[in-house]
């Protein structure tokens, strides 16, 4: 009986862990900055992305891929957790458009043409003036950690897609959480 | 205790927890925004869910074989009929399972058709083409147009330009036809709406791309958000003055340039049928590329579906197995019980059905054999007890006369241990060796002889008397009656009738005695009479010497006739006894008078003066206790010692608190003689038999007379003190009272 359980503990643990590898591939952080503008702190960030075959195929068939881009603030306690300050996160989806043969990247409500896949990605990965951060919710000079890392939301697909997606690799598409410290400097008004 | 209440409780628990759960992914195929969102963790729950199910039915299961395997009561019962309920229910479950399966996987590949999708592709191409026929429609009239514009604006300066473009625009069926420098500089326009693209389209990369590749082209897609039903295609082609020559291009200026932008919305009717095409296509594919998915998914929700049930099942059928088994393990065991000899009440199930009736009616059934059994044992209890109180000796044997049954009877009349030696035969007691073959004798002759007499009565004497018991000096005397069972045995009852025998002696010695007295003392008064004259005769006419001789030989003739005489008469006395003349007498009076005569040899009395007056023969009872006291005078004196004798009466009721005067007075004499010895004590009522020297022996056969006259019992014994006979004593018990 005990052996029957180690046994089923121990191919969970394995299917935890080969989800957990399965991802970080053809994600890449080229560059993240922090700067401050308009009372905010903005992100800005380029990241490469190459979807392998089977999601670009995905694409071309007709389906809208959702890109979430997660940002995290947290500030580290001694005595405790981890003091979380800021959590966003923004959804990008690329959809072909096969009648017209066109991309369109749509982010809030705005949507921009792309003629290309190569094009409607770049445009997913460029970052660019993201809020993440109100002035008042940092104080200068304190260090903060942040996080920022881009996943393909599989839970946006059909269901029968999601069940897919439950253990094939090439359907998750996540990155590393890139971390990096930040340390508000006073700006002159 | 725990167990019993968590066990089902967790079952429960999980069995409901499953439902929930298989209801929530049966419902989330059913498109809402919950499920899409939870729908991964509730498939990943219902797997879960699914192995516990599986670790729940194998440790049931091996619960089961262990308790089988441990050769508990029961489990082979229960685990047959789990196995039969768990196959009806997981049979069906498994055929349905199995159908739904292919059912499942057949049928999703079967929506999924190649003409389908070549027809699905087909319709998008030719939405393709339609857009594409139409841009390059456009693109074609608007070259056109812009060569005209170019040549009139070079003719007539751009002051006609707006007719033209409007009479174009109805012309080629545009939506806007705009003639413009940049997003700001609009040279002329013709446009159905009130909302002109110019300013979208007039941007600087946008005429520049359009200077560049000689036309810039984009197509907006419909957009239901902001009310646009259709495509629209927007082309800029750039209008170059005086483009004759390279030289003149270059010189001038970017603000001289001109661009014509042709604005063209599809028909709506169009529009929409393409983006129908374009969904469906989109929906078909991604149903095309989730086909896997799907087939997991339902799969899975089946397979789920499965354990459930199977485990309903298997869960149910472990239960009600046990339910079911319970009543009938329950009976199990009282039957093993009851057939160990324990017939104590079962405790009885009220599941109100046969099941329970059933144990009800076994235990009704065991009481039954309970009271059945208790009363077969009490009449045997009292059987035995009636043939172990039976005087007489009752012995069974079987065929080969081995011993199977002996009375308590048998054992005294033998002194042998009889009822301990089942099995044995009578001849391997060297005392009955002789009896046995007396016996086989009685019983091989009675099958030979008799016809109808189902028995045989014979009076056996087993002559070694001495090696029996000292009582039976003559031998046992027995009267034996035998019989053959139907079953093969024989029965032996036999009485000890030794003392009957002595009776009869008696009997018979006293009517000899008395003939015999009778017969001798005719005789003797003529001889004594002839001495006495032959004395009176003689006397006178002989000399001195002969005379004494005479005289001498006379008395003493006279006299041996007289004690003769004496003799004879007692013998006759005793053999005629007079019948009692009982009258109301008190025995106290009578021994006071009698000690009267004792007094100088000094006899102790104790007299209860509790004693009532009682019916007796006050000459005879008078004789009795002379006898009985010279007896115990004699016996006195015969061992030397000073007579010490005792004569006791005490009065003893029946019941202490007894207030009719009912009861027996006893009377006791005891000496402290010699005692009798063992020979004696057994015959000791037997005339002629006597310690005594001198004595006719008839003492105490004369006592016993009387006191069977009086229906009075008398008891002799010795006194014995540390096993030396210090003296003996009679008693009399007297039964008629007054």
């Amino acid at each position: 009986m005990r052996f029957a359980i180690k046994k089923v503990l121990t191919f969970f643990g394995a299917a935890i862990l080969v989800l957990g590898i399965a991802h970080a591939q053809s994600l890449a952080f080229r560059s993240i900055e922090l700067v401050h503008k308009d009372k905010n702190w903005v992100l800005a960030s380029k990241v490469s992305l190459e979807l392998n075959p089977t999601l670009e195929q995905f694409v071309k068939k007709g389906l809208t891929l959702y890109f979430v881009a997660d940002f995290q603030l947290s500030k580290s306690r001694w005595y405790w957790f981890d003091e979380k300050i800021v959590e966003h996160s923004r959804v990008m989806k690329i959809t072909y458009h096969a009648l017209t043969n066109q991309y369109r990247v749509t982010l809030d409500g705005l949507s921009v043409v792309a003629p290309s896949l190569k094009d409607a990605l770049t445009v997913v990965g460029t970052i660019e003036d993201w809020p993440v951060i109100e002035q008042a919710q940092v104080l200068d000079g304190q260090v903060y950690q942040a996080a920022l890392r881009i996943r393909l939301d599989t839970n946006q697909f059909a269901k029968p897609l999601q069940v897919t997606a439950l253990n094939s690799k090439s359907l998750n598409m996540q990155s590393d959480w890139q971390r990096f410290e930040f340390v508000p400097k006073k700006v002159s008004p | 205790m725990l167990n019993t209440f968590v066990k089902p409780f967790l079952v429960a628990l999980i069995a409901i927890l499953a439902l929930a759960l298989l209801v929530l992914l049966a419902l989330a195929s059913a498109n809402t925004q919950f499920f899409d969102q939870y729908f991964t963790w509730l498939y990943i729950a219902n797997i879960f869910i699914g192995l516990l199910f599986l670790l729940v039915i194998l440790t049931l299961v091996v619960n089961l074989w262990l308790r089988w395997r441990r050769g508990q009561f029961g489990s082979k019962l229960i685990i047959k009929l789990a196995t039969f309920f768990a196959l009806v229910g997981v049979l069906p479950g498994s055929i349905l399972y199995g159908v739904s399966l292919q059912f499942v996987s057949r049928s999703i590949e079967s929506w999924f058709d190649v003409k389908v999708e070549n027809a699905l592709e087909a319709g998008l191409s030719l939405g393709k083409s339609t857009i594409q026929i139409t841009r390059q429609d456009l693109l074609q009239k608007g070259t056109e147009l812009a060569t005209e514009i170019d040549a009139i604006s070079r003719r007539s300066g751009e002051g006609g330009l707006t007719l033209l473009l409007s009479r174009q625009r109805q012309q080629i069926d545009l939506d806007e036809l705009t003639l413009l420098v940049n997003a700001q500089k609009v040279v002329a326009s013709s446009t159905t709406g009130l909302v002109s693209y110019a300013s979208q389209m007039g941007g600087v990369d946008k005429l520049d791309q359009a200077k560049l590749k000689g036309s810039y082209i984009e197509i907006d897609e419909p957009n239901r958000e902001l009310d646009k039903p259709s495509y629209t295609i927007k082309i800029l082609i750039p209008i170059y003055y005086g483009s004759s020559s390279l030289g003149v291009f270059n010189l001038r200026s970017r603000s001289e340039d001109r661009f014509l932008l042709l604005v063209k919305n599809l028909p709506v009717s169009l529009s929409n049928n393409a983006l129908a095409v374009q969904e469906a296509y989109t929906e078909y594919q991604e149903k095309a590329l989730g086909r896997s998915g799907l087939r997991k998914m339902y799969i899975g929700t089946l397979t789920i579906s499965l354990f459930l049930a199977m485990f309903i099942a298997m869960g149910l059928a472990l239960y009600l197995g046990r339910q079911l088994a319970y009543p009938l393990i329950t009976l199990l065991k009282g039957t093993k019980e009851v057939a160990e000899g324990n017939l104590s009440p079962k405790p009885e199930i009220n599941t109100g059905d046969e099941l329970g009736l059933l144990t009800k009616q076994f235990n009704l059934m065991t009481s039954q054999l309970r009271e059945a059994r208790t009363s077969i044992e009490q009449a045997k209890k009292f059987s035995e007890t009636v043939l172990s109180n039976l005087s007489a000796g009752v012995c069974v044997f079987d065929k080969d006369f081995r011993l199977v049954l002996a009375n308590s009877g048998a054992d005294r009349i033998f002194s042998l241990p009889l009822q301990d030696a089942h099995g044995k035969k009578l001849s391997d007691f060297p005392k009955l060796v002789r009896l046995e073959q007396m016996v086989q004798e009685a019983f091989a002759t009675h099958e030979v002889v008799s016809g109808e007499d189902d028995h045989w009565q014979k009076q056996l004497i087993l002559d070694d008397g001495l090696a029996i018991d000292p009582q039976h000096e003559h031998g046992i005397s027995l009267l034996a009656r035998g019989s053959k069972l139907s079953t093969g045995q024989y029965v032996l009852v036999f009485d000890d009738i030794s003392d009957v025998v002595s009776a009869q002696r008696a009997l018979a010695w006293g009517e000899v005695a008395r003939r015999l007295a009778h017969e001798i003392k005719n005789p003797l008064t003529p001889i004594q009479l002839s001495a006495e004259r032959l004395q009176q005769k003689l006397s006178d006419s002989l000399d001195q010497v002969q005379k004494e001789l005479l005289e001498k030989s006379t008395n003493t003739i006279i006299n041996q006739v007289q004690a003769m005489k004496t003799m004879v008469d007692d013998f006759r006395d005793f053999a005629k006894t007079p019948e009692a003349n009982l009258e109301d007498m008190s025995l106290n009076a009578l021994i006071e008078e009698l000690l009267g005569l004792y007094e100088q040899v000094g006899i102790e009395a104790q007299l209860d003066s509790g004693c009532p007056m009682m019916k007796g023969d006050p000459t005879q009872l008078r004789q009795v206790i002379h006898n009985l006291l010279q007896n115990s005078m004699d016996a006195s004196s015969d061992v030397g010692r000073q007579p010490n004798v005792l004569i006791k009466t005490e009065y003893l009721p029946f019941t202490a608190s007894s207030t009719n005067r009912k009861g027996v007075i006893r009377m006791t004499v005891r000496d402290s003689g010699s005692g009798f010895p063992a020979k004696i004590l057994a015959r000791a009522f037997e005339p002629y038999v006597t310690t005594k020297a001198k004595g006719t022996g008839l003492g105490l056969a004369m006592v016993k007379k009387i006191v069977d006259d009086h229906q009075a019992k008398i008891e002799i014994k010795n006194i014995v003190v540390e096993e030396r006979v210090v003296g003996a004593e009679v008693s009399i018990l007297f039964n008629r009272l007054v």
